[in-house]
């Protein structure tokens, strides 16, 4: 195999791996709110997640900055519960701000600290010549980005299918709003224990 | 709606029951080891980088708990030790060769553990195998780089793998 197949496959594996919950569970809270219409409005966020963490990846790899591990490995999963709480605040509107900059933005900031995680270990590992495992690991993040956000889809869509089946739905609180608040609440619940057995002091 | 509230609580219990088996942070649990060989001398050469945690973890292990955590001089011994069990360099008959230690080396958080083989026959139809870690961590990938002089070359090993032509 030729070298940049070689880290494309290095960054694919370490997102789709099921060891890789904390990322995971983070692309998970993200499309919590959007529906398969809402198609655009995910791709934004999506695309400055990582915008995001391809930043931090560069500046931390190159030397330019140098991020403590247990920092970066606590404020994982409080990037994870901020956005599940986001969620829970979204869903309470009348209309879920699916749509508006402030997701994005907020995304876009939470990328900055998931690339300095992958980036600790790239920058130890590679002390030189890094540019090709940086890129090459970078888009095989963004790939195993993508069948991630695919099965994240698959799955929503299954659960608003037991939600309408089940009638856990009303007036007030629409098969949506359920389902954002379900999954928001797990990923809550599971970010946060993670927050606090990952705590550095 | 009581009921859609009632399972999004059951959901979020059950949540907290898995989090604590998945609450490890999630490294890269890689190595990455640079082959050289030389044709003149006959001989494989590959430094192994390994982060120590993750090596002390797999030397433990090894001994099946009986070390402790080694440091200093203990841990470059048992650390060539290990990488002489998990990584192997097979001549063109299949046949593994012996591998001797050529030094090792701290940088950082990682330790380069060298060790070298002398091969006889075609050099090009060596393979190499590289377990370092594998029976640690379910995850772990292990990059063996080779330069043949007109650029380099990859080969990724994971769990089960077995020896790889470098060529």
């Amino acid at each position: 195999m030729n070298e940049l197949g070689t880290y494309i496959q290095l960054g694919f594996r370490h997102i789709v791996d099921v060891e890789a919950m904390d990322h995971i569970l983070f692309l998970v809270a993200l499309a919590a709110i959007y529906r398969l219409r809402d198609v655009r409005s995910a791709l934004w966020v999506v695309t400055a997640f990582t915008i995001g963490h391809s930043i931090t990846l560069a500046l931390a790899v190159t030397g330019v900055v140098r991020l403590p591990s247990s920092l970066i490995e606590f404020l994982i999963p409080i990037t994870i519960v901020v956005t599940g709480v986001e969620n829970l605040v979204a869903s309470g509107r009348r209309k879920a701000a699916r749509g508006g900059w402030h997701r994005a933005v907020l995304a876009g900031v939470f990328g900055l600290v998931h690339g300095a995680g992958f980036a600790n270990y790239l920058s130890a590992l590679f002390v030189t010549h890094i540019a090709l495992p940086l890129f090459g690991f970078n888009v095989g993040i963004e790939l195993g980005q993508v069948l991630v956000l695919a099965a994240a889809a698959a799955l929503l869509t299954a659960i608003d299918r037991v939600i309408v089946w089940s009638r856990l739905h009303s007036g007030s609180w629409p098969a949506l709003r359920v389902r954002i608040v379900a999954v928001s609440l797990v990923v809550v619940a599971v970010a946060s224990q993670w927050a606090i057995e990952r705590r550095p002091w | 709606m009581n009921a859609a509230r009632a399972l999004a609580v059951v959901l979020s219990v059950a949540a907290i029951g898995v989090a604590p088996r998945m609450a490890d942070a999630h490294p890269l649990h890689t190595t990455l080891t640079e082959v050289t060989v030389d044709q003149s001398r006959h001989t494989v050469r590959a430094v192994v980088r390994v982060f120590i945690d993750d090596l002390s973890t797999g030397v433990v292990r090894q001994h099946r708990g009986a070390a402790a955590n080694p440091t200093g001089d203990a841990l470059d011994t048992q650390a060539t030790a290990y990488v002489q069990a998990a990584f192997a360099v097979v001549d063109a008959g299949g046949k593994p060769a012996e591998l001797h230690t050529c030094g090792v080396r701290k940088n950082s958080e990682l330790l380069w553990v060298c060790v070298e083989a002398t091969v006889a026959g075609d050099l090009r139809a060596v393979a190499v195998r590289n377990t370092v870690l594998c029976d640690v961590f379910t995850d772990q990938v292990n990059i063996v780089q080779v330069g043949d002089g007109k650029g380099s070359r990859s080969v990724l090993f994971t769990r089960g793998d077995r020896a790889k032509r470098l060529f």
